[in-house]
């Protein structure tokens, strides 16, 4: 009896496609998110070679000594408080500035009677697909001052006294990141105020309250747990961020905690590194729990969508209509063509910081090389370097993207059939982790986790069971794929959760194992869902500087690390063509992802 | 032969235990029917017998072969047991036609082209759908979806068909449409049916038998017929019929051959012979009568003893319905055609006791049937 029941469990284990592929994604999960996780651990508790020498310690001796050194020691000040304040401050005044410019749009698209609409809806979220350290350039490109950056930026020459803390630093790094973040509150915001039903305040109107009054006391408190959500974004965001502060920062000496792994990384302080990954990796943890804490309660409000489907009513502006349409426009402009138009505009000078007609060249687009321009480096479509990382740079966008796209579904399938299941939980909050942790920690721990060959000794033979993974092609896509799991297992679950269970029961019942199940329902139902996962990840590892920077190998790299190389080398002109090359290839992929999209509502799934 | 029997079926969803010890024998070429309020375990069992579900205990046999063994853990897979499956959403594949949605059951079990083509043209004929054949699910009403969904479930002729909440997803009008065409399609085609509905109107009309359900038991099995004039408990009582049956409290008394029942109505004389084995042997017991409303006739004139005042008449077309009270129990009484009553009138009651059930109250059992 027990022998059968013994023998029919495990066949029963193995004949459910859902444990099979439970086991896969949780030992994959395992080992590419919670092992590395220990593996930073490990590396902040073991001395380096030459630090155990100087400390008479033998080599891999565990010790608190990285931990000492960062929290309480004569360098503290400089490598940990100093930075972690800087950080605080702007990631606070990052969330509270764009979470203010993006709810101000969202109500404003919404719900009131603002003009041009259409050009709006599309002009506000441009400047995401600009990346941050894009408009990082754009910024320096205008307001840099020749005290420091060598050359005039575009105010200078037009004879404007330029200050050091308006051309870099905090106050540089901030609205820099406030223009780019807003859009996530925007878009989080303008969803849940479409959500809310209009009957909602319109009782609120009958029951005689003023517009403000409804405003405060009925409206915001519906969409406050969208923007909370959208503060646990930007914040997590804002705290991580490396290129932004490196381009921004780094000249004035102005250090954020992330750009200080960076560095520490760069001077080869491996265990230091470890431990300040550690404290990004438990500020962000820790802004993530008090907010779940925080929107729990108020969770269900996102809901409530209200049967009115009727056309909104709209807020008129009345007198204010011209102004606030005038700043939007402004503000647009400001965000989006400016930062474009200095970066073309730029591409072209031949000297920097001159403005004039006749300092116009092509050359750092198509220019042969010439000696006395950059020690004869040619323009950028001829530099033969700059079409193999284009090639390298799709190859990795192509690969992860699918890749990522691909088990953004898988663990969807495991997510939406496993619901209130244990398996299904542990997965979702596993594959949440990589979210936690800033890009350029992720990045620190898959550089700690595969530098090296994994070995472990059987008597007198040393089993390679890992290879060392570090220059490598595949080190790059596993890290993209692993970092970007949150987002494409929630487009897959959101995917999956489309497919009602009842269309796979039908396939089931009628005798379809499980393969037949996935070639003739589930894929093709998901395929438009596959799609838009998939674009979505392209643009963002397209976009990718922060995780890859301390892990691409000069034969390895992509092209916004080609474009951040180029600038920290002193030749801005190429980094600008690289980054608006690249600025091209997204756009035309965001647009491509409109088109995908669009057909995606025609497509009636179940 | 019974094609399916379920034998102390168990099933939780965590700690919640949503079918305790189910027994049931279904016959071949049955239209049985499972009726229940809603989270009775009704859908649960019919997933159960599908294989969707995997039973915690007890045992599932379907057409004689073990389909499910809650103590082996030897479960058949949905796809052998010879049935197939009807769903409350349809869920049709909506990325297939009609065509495609039918012979996907045909293609699954590799059978040759011509004559998947053949069997699906006779499931569509016989659903009456031929002309949409090459449509989309979404390009199709609500009906026809309905049809395509029985169709797709039909055109492998099945030994067994399930059923779950067919029609709760269709207009009023359409839904006694397809009800009939419901009963056409097991008289043609002969398959025993297991359907599951909350409508008790669906199950007295369809049904050769009715399980009803109640907190993931069984509580009693019978011919609609039966359901209907004779409920097991009060439970059930209280649950079939529109409206409501008549529960009017009593106090029986025990003397010799007879027993008197007293009651708002008076006292009613019956005979011991009239009731079931598990009577009470006390000299004085409490119990309750069931009176369903079309079975009380008013009268003009009577004794005080069967007087009551009317609250209101509501007039429903063919028959009128009448809210009496006495001593603060509401009785409603329906009568044929159209009556003239005041609120605050009297009227007198006419009661046969062979129309009267009887339950006790301790247990709520029916101890004496209707004749």
């Amino acid at each position: 009896m027990f022998f059968i029941r013994f023998k029919n469990r495990v066949k029963e284990f193995f004949a459910n496609p859902y444990s099979v592929i439970f086991i896969i994604i949780f030992s994959l999960l395992l080992f590419l998110i919670l092992v590395p996780l220990g593996e930073i651990l490990k590396e902040s508790l073991q001395l380096s070679v030459s630090d155990a020498k100087r400390e008479g310690m033998g080599t891999g001796a565990l010790s608190l000594y990285y931990w000492k050194k960062l929290f309480c020691s004569a360098i503290s000040r400089k490598m940990l408080y100093e930075p972690l304040a800087h950080s605080l401050f702007i990631a606070i005044c990052v969330s509270l500035l764009s979470i203010t410019i993006g709810a101000t749009a969202a109500w404003l698209m919404v719900r009131t009677d603002l003009p041009f609409k259409k050009f709006f809806s599309l002009a506000i979220i441009v400047p995401y697909m600009l990346p941050a350290w894009c408009k990082a350039m754009a910024w320096v490109a205008v307001f840099k001052n020749p005290r420091i950056g060598g050359t005039a930026g575009f105010l200078s020459y037009l004879g404007f006294q330029i200050p050091d803390w308006l051309a870099y630093g905090p106050i540089a790094i901030i609205l820099v990141l406030s223009i780019h973040n807003y859009a996530y509150t925007y878009l989080l915001v303008s969803a849940a105020l479409k959500s809310v039903n209009t009957e909602l305040e319109e009782m609120g109107e009958i029951a005689g309250a003023s517009r403000w009054y409804i405003l405060t006391r009925i409206t915001f408190p519906l969409v406050l747990p969208s923007i909370l959500g959208a503060f646990v974004l930007t914040f997590s965001q804002a705290m991580g961020t490396f290129s932004v502060p490196a381009f921004l920062g780094l000249k004035t000496g102005y250090y954020t905690i992330s750009t200080m792994l960076q560095s520490a990384l760069m001077q080869g302080n491996n265990g230091l590194a470890m431990v300040i990954s550690i404290v990004l990796i438990l500020i962000a943890s820790l802004n993530i729990i008090v907010n779940q804490k925080l929107i729990g309660t108020r969770k269900s409000f996102v809901t409530i969508s209200g049967k009115g489907s009727r056309t909104t009513t709209h807020v008129s502006l009345g007198k204010w209509k011209a102004f606030i349409t005038i700043g939007m426009l402004v503000f647009i402009g400001a965000a989006v063509l400016l930062p474009l138009g200095i970066l073309v505009l730029q591409s072209f000078m031949l000297k920097l910081g001159d403005f004039g007609i006749d300092n116009l060249t092509l050359h750092y687009w198509i220019g042969e090389g010439q000696e006395y321009i950059a020690n004869g480096l040619p323009g950028v479509l001829r530099n033969p370097d700059f079409i193999h990382t284009v090639k390298n740079t799709l190859k990795l966008v192509f690969a992860t993207s699918i890749i990522a796209a691909l088990c953004g579904q898988l663990v969807g399938y495991i997510n939406s059939r496993g619901k209130g299941k244990l398996s299904g939980k542990l997965i979702d909050q596993l594959v949440f982790v990589p979210y936690l942790i800033p890009s350029i920690a992720f990045g620190a721990m898959y550089l700690s986790m595969f530098s090296t060959a994994k070995t472990f000794d059987i008597g007198r033979w040393t089993v390679n069971w890992f290879p060392s993974l570090y220059g490598t092609f595949t080190l790059l896509v596993l890290v993209s794929v692993v970092k970007n799991l949150p987002f494409s297992s929630r487009s897959g679950t959101a995917n999956m959760m489309q497919i009602g269970t009842e269309l796979e029961e039908a396939a089931q019942v009628s005798g379809a194992k499980f393969l037949t199940r996935m070639r003739r329902i589930i894929f093709p139902l998901s395929k438009s869902g596959f799609l838009s996962g998939f674009l979505l990840i392209f643009i963002n590892v397209m976009k990718e500087l922060d995780l890859i920077i301390i892990l691409v190998t000069p034969k390895m790299k992509t092209l916004p690390y080609m474009a951040y190389s180029y600038l920290t080398g002193g030749t801005e002109q190429y980094s600008n063509v690289v980054a608006l090359i690249m600025f091209a290839i997204v756009f035309v992929m965001y647009f491509i992802a409109g088109r995908v999209s669009k057909e995606d509502v025609s497509l009636n799934i179940g | 032969m019974n094609q399916i029997e379920l034998k102390n079926v168990d099933k939780y969803y965590g700690k919640n235990h949503v079918l305790k010890g189910v027994n049931l024998a279904i016959e071949e070429g049955e239209f049985m029917t499972f009726l229940g309020p809603s989270g009775c375990g009704k859908t649960t069992t019919l997933r159960v017998i599908a294989g969707l579900e995997k039973p915690d205990g007890g045992i599932v046999v379907i057409s004689g072969k073990e389909a499910a063994n809650a103590e082996t853990l030897n479960f058949l897979s949905p796809g052998k047991r010879g049935l197939n499956l009807v769903f409350q959403s349809y869920a049709l594949w909506p990325h297939m036609t009609v065509y495609e949605n039918v012979a996907f059951v045909l293609k699954v079990q590799k059978m040759p082209k011509e004559k998947i083509e053949e069997n699906v043209k006779y499931a569509l004929s016989l659903m009456q759908i031929e002309q949409y054949r090459d449509r989309y699910p979404s390009e199709l009403s609500g009906g026809q979806q309905q049809r395509v969904a029985i169709a797709r479930a039909i055109v492998s002729k099945p030994k067994v068909l399930l059923l779950d909440e067919p029609l709760s997803n269709l207009d009023a009008k359409l839904r006694l449409e397809m009800r009939s065409e419901l009963k056409r399609l097991h008289r043609e085609l002969g398959t025993t049916m297991v359907y599951v509905t909350h409508d008790q109107v669906e199950a007295l009309t369809l049904s050769t038998r009715i399980a009803v359900f109640f907190e993931g038991e069984i509580v009693q099995v019978d011919t609609p017929l039966q359901l209907y004039t004779n409920p097991a408990t009060l439970q059930v009582a209280r649950f079939i019929g529109n409206p409501k049956i008549n529960l009017i409290e009593g106090i029986a008394v025990n003397h010799g051959d007879m027993v008197s029942v007293h009651s708002i109505l008076g006292s009613l004389e019956i005979s011991k012979q009239e009731f079931e084995a598990d009577f009470p042997e006390n000299e004085q017991w409490e119990c309750m009568l069931g009176i369903r409303p079309e079975h009380i006739s008013v009268e003009t004139v009577g004794t005080e003893e069967s007087a009551v005042s009317i609250v209101t008449t509501m007039l429903a077309g063919s028959e009128t319905l009448i809210e009496a009270e006495k001593s603060g129990q509401r009785i409603i009484i329906k009568q044929l055609g159209i009556c003239n009553h005041q609120s605050g009138d009297r009227i007198y009651l006419n009661l046969s006791t062979d129309d009267i059930n009887i339950f006790r109250r301790d247990s709520g059992k029916l101890i004496k049937k209707m004749k």
